[in-house]
């Protein structure tokens, strides 16, 4: 059973002690991150022989990271609320692709698997069908229906009501009213388009390669990066279009009721 | 073997096709992904038999292999 960890140097003491040789993890867990999921008290892990579990708990469902030592197996445990994961991986990864195997043994299933796509800094062609511009805060309702319409919140990685927020007032969500948003996260050498939405009903107008092309306006002189479910093929067509390619990560979306 | 020609073979293990001796933003410009931290680092303290924890995953910890063999150093 996963419990709340007593304190940050409890969680940090339980990560350290999980670095050792031939370690798998999906943890790209930041001390920021970390520190914030117990400031809120949605924290929950499960130390066991050879390995950890994390989880990070939402409303309804909880987010779940995993540290595996080589040759370890993952026990049985019992959850309190319906679980996803991902597990980023490459074809080099065999340890992941061990452990990904280990979770589907218990009970998790294969929701979908995404890959991902990089583009190299280039400059971009724009055709101004859609008048795209940066979301204001008045456009936060409207920012979040659409991402809540166009993506499940199980597997999307949908932001907070406080992060959507930030985001919105650093500029990083583009929106064509009531047709579409893209929110991007920079970081210091490439950025990452993580929502892509346009409304079913505007589905096939052009607003989505709309979106793309405003957003790489701005910032297609760095790297790009998108993770894309794999049977998207539209979507994978459009952003192959705008000069994407995959780069060999693939990443599993498991879960478990 | 030396302690940097170790580190080189851990790095080229974890990232093969990198020029580790010439890179200086492995970190901020993503050549290293944050996972292949979780790996180096393992394999850095069990190598070098020293202690390293999440504080240390830092970007400018990683970023070259001079500033990686600093760690190492100050670790030991």
């Amino acid at each position: 059973m996963m419990k709340k960890p007593e304190s940050y140097e409890e969680v940090s003491r339980l990560i350290a002690s999980q670095l050792k040789p031939g370690v798998v993890t999906n943890a790209a867990i930041s001390t920021q991150d970390l520190l914030q999921e117990l400031e809120h008290g949605t924290l929950r892990i499960m130390p066991f022989e050879g390995g950890l579990l994390l989880a990070r708990q939402r409303d309804t469902f909880q987010r779940l990271w995993f540290y595996l030592q080589k040759g370890a197996c993952l026990p049985h445990w019992t959850q309190e609320l319906p679980t996803v994961m991902e597990i980023p991986m490459r074809s080099r990864d065999l340890g992941l692709a061990d452990a990904d195997r280990q979770f589907q043994q218990q009970g998790f299933s294969s929701c979908f698997t995404r890959q991902r796509v990089t583009r190299k800094a280039a400059p971009v062609e724009v055709s101004p069908k859609f008048s795209v511009s940066s979301a204001r805060i008045q456009d936060f309702q409207q920012v979040s229906t659409i991402l809540e319409t166009c993506f499940q919140p199980l597997t999307a990685c949908l932001p907070t009501k406080e992060a959507l927020e930030q985001d919105i007032a650093n500029n990083h969500v583009l929106l064509i009213p009531n047709v579409g948003v893209l929110r991007l996260i920079p970081g210091k050498a490439s950025v990452e388009v993580r929502q892509l939405a346009v409304l079913p009903q505007a589905r096939g107008t052009g607003a989505a390669r709309a979106l793309m092309q405003a957003h790489l306006q701005r910032w297609g002189h760095m790297t790009n990066r998108i993770w894309v479910r794999t049977d998207f093929e539209s979507v994978l067509h459009l952003y192959q279009s705008l000069g994407f390619v995959p780069d060999g990560w693939t990443s599993q979306v498991l879960f478990r009721p | 073997m030396n302690n940097r020609l170790e580190l080189l073979n851990i790095l080229t293990s974890v990232c093969p096709g990198v020029d580790f001796e010439k890179e200086t933003s492995l970190v901020d410009d993503e050549i290293l992904e944050s996972l292949d931290l979780v790996t180096i680092v393992s394999e850095m303290m069990d190598t070098f038999d020293i202690e390293l924890n999440v504080e240390d995953l830092l970007p400018e910890h990683f970023n070259s292999v001079d500033a990686m063999m600093q760690l190492i150093e100050e670790r030991k």
